[in-house]
């Protein structure tokens, strides 16, 4: 007797914290009309795809006749074509064509497998399941006083827990990012800060560093960042940058902000991709490209020592690894993802 | 297992421990702290920094003053949290 097929290692079923919400999977930029574009969340294969209207959907990677994958196949008539037999479903998902019987309706089960999908930020989100939350608000993009900039994706072969906890941590940056965001002979002493939580997440109050070379404009400036979680993979700081030298301080302002929204896209437990929305009120000056070439050079340092970090799962026991007091958004950050019942993607 | 505190603690508030503490798990009232069992994550932050050596790893504390790991418990249940530095009381003048 056969044994059934078994392709896969035995799947691990994310909890409803990570299923109920919402996950950016790729770039609005980076998905054409005329183009399926694959993308893997929580395990998951799906295809991103743009009708002719411009409307975005998000469909399981999956043709229902004869399980083949629909990101071998193409757009033809602003239908998605399965690359097996040709069949074509529509932004409706519905079968609209059975080639080997042109002449009859589809039957109605051959349907595609939709999930919600949205556009905000220059990033397409979707769910696997039913949020309860909407997608979190990055202030800054309805904001007209600052320039928005994507930055990414940036593929992290490490846990998107752990590179969600590296971008809210204040003290690597004398020594992941030196001569950048930090000295590594003169690292700063880290005052004392407030952690919050409230419907939103988390968030801190304000810790300062001074960087060398803290905003594109390279210049040393006095940073203050203010951290927020929103969601388990969605988080983002606002920077106050003030130029140190007090001689050259009027070249810039009081109100200057640099302000970066990070998402991880979970494509597995130990592998995710971080996508930036950065959003920028001062410099007019500078360039898209000095603002990319910035963010692509930090992410890379980032990424380097999150790929290192042992257990690749994050440990939300907080009696495992130590935390310092310094660490207190890091240690809030684990103990949030632990009342939200996470249990996907940890140790 | 957790951290305890012990009677040398007792008059003295210098309190270094609740500022080096990353997850508040001490409590007090105006003679002494104590550290809740269940919020200490046994990081030992506290141990180096105490003035007077009044707080033990549980596995290091000696059997003498075993007795403190119930009252820890049980005071720092019902007393408040002391999560910033305090004054320091007269008799704990070094």
């Amino acid at each position: 007797m056969n044994s059934p097929v078994r392709t896969l290692a035995e799947a691990v079923n994310p909890d409803a914290a990570l299923i109920d919400d919402w996950h950016v999977v790729a770039f609005s930029k980076d998905v054409p009309t005329g183009k399926v574009v694959p993308a893997t969340l929580l395990g998951e294969d799906l295809i991103l795809w743009r009708d002719a209207g411009g409307g975005i959907h998000v469909w399981k990677d999956l043709c229902i006749h004869r399980g083949a994958r629909l990101s071998k196949g193409w757009i033809a008539d602003d239908t998605v074509v399965c690359p097996y037999h040709g069949w074509r479903y529509d932004g409706s998902a519905k079968c609209v064509l059975v080639p080997a019987a042109p002449d009859q309706p589809p039957p109605l089960k051959a349907r595609a497998f939709p999930h919600p999908a949205e556009e905000r930020y220059g990033m397409v989100w979707t769910t696997l399941g039913a949020p309860k939350h909407r997608i979190p608000v990055f202030p800054e993009w309805e904001d007209t006083s600052f320039r928005k900039f994507n930055a990414g994706p940036y593929v992290f072969k490490a846990n998107g827990f752990r590179s969600v906890e590296n971008f809210i941590d204040a003290t690597h940056f004398p020594f992941v990012h030196g001569g950048l965001n930090g000295i590594e002979d003169k690292p700063d002493k880290i005052d004392d800060y407030k952690v919050f939580e409230d419907e939103n997440g988390i968030s801190t109050s304000g810790i300062r560093v001074y960087q060398p070379y803290g905003d594109h404009r390279q210049v040393p400036v006095n940073a203050t960042y203010f951290y927020r979680v929103y969601r388990p993979l969605v988080a983002s700081f606002s920077k106050a940058v003030q130029i140190a030298d007090p001689n050259k301080s009027h070249f810039g302002s009081p109100s200057d902000r640099f302000c970066t929204f990070l998402t991880a896209q979970p494509i597995d437990e130990v592998n995710c991709i971080i996508r930036l929305c950065v959003a920028i009120n001062f410099g007019e000056n500078l360039t898209e490209e000095d603002i990319l070439r910035r963010q692509d050079k930090v992410f890379a340092q980032d990424r380097d020592i999150v790929e290192t970090q042992r257990p690749e799962r994050i440990p939300v026991d907080l009696r495992a690894e130590i935390h310092h007091r310094t660490d207190k958004f890091g240690l809030a950050y684990r103990r949030w993802l632990g009342s939200l019942g996470v249990t996907y993607g940890t140790a | 297992m957790a951290i305890v505190v012990t009677e040398k603690c007792r008059n003295c508030r210098h309190t270094e421990c609740v500022t080096v503490c990353p997850v508040s798990c001490f409590h007090g009232d105006d003679q002494m702290l104590y550290i809740d069992p269940e919020a200490c994550i046994l990081c030992q932050a506290c141990v180096p920094v105490c003035p007077v050596q009044a707080i033990y790893d549980e596995a290091d504390l000696p059997s003498e003053l075993s007795e403190w790991i119930a009252v820890n418990a049980e005071r720092a249940a019902k007393l408040p949290v002391v999560d910033e530095r305090q004054t320091p009381l007269q008799a704990s003048a070094r």
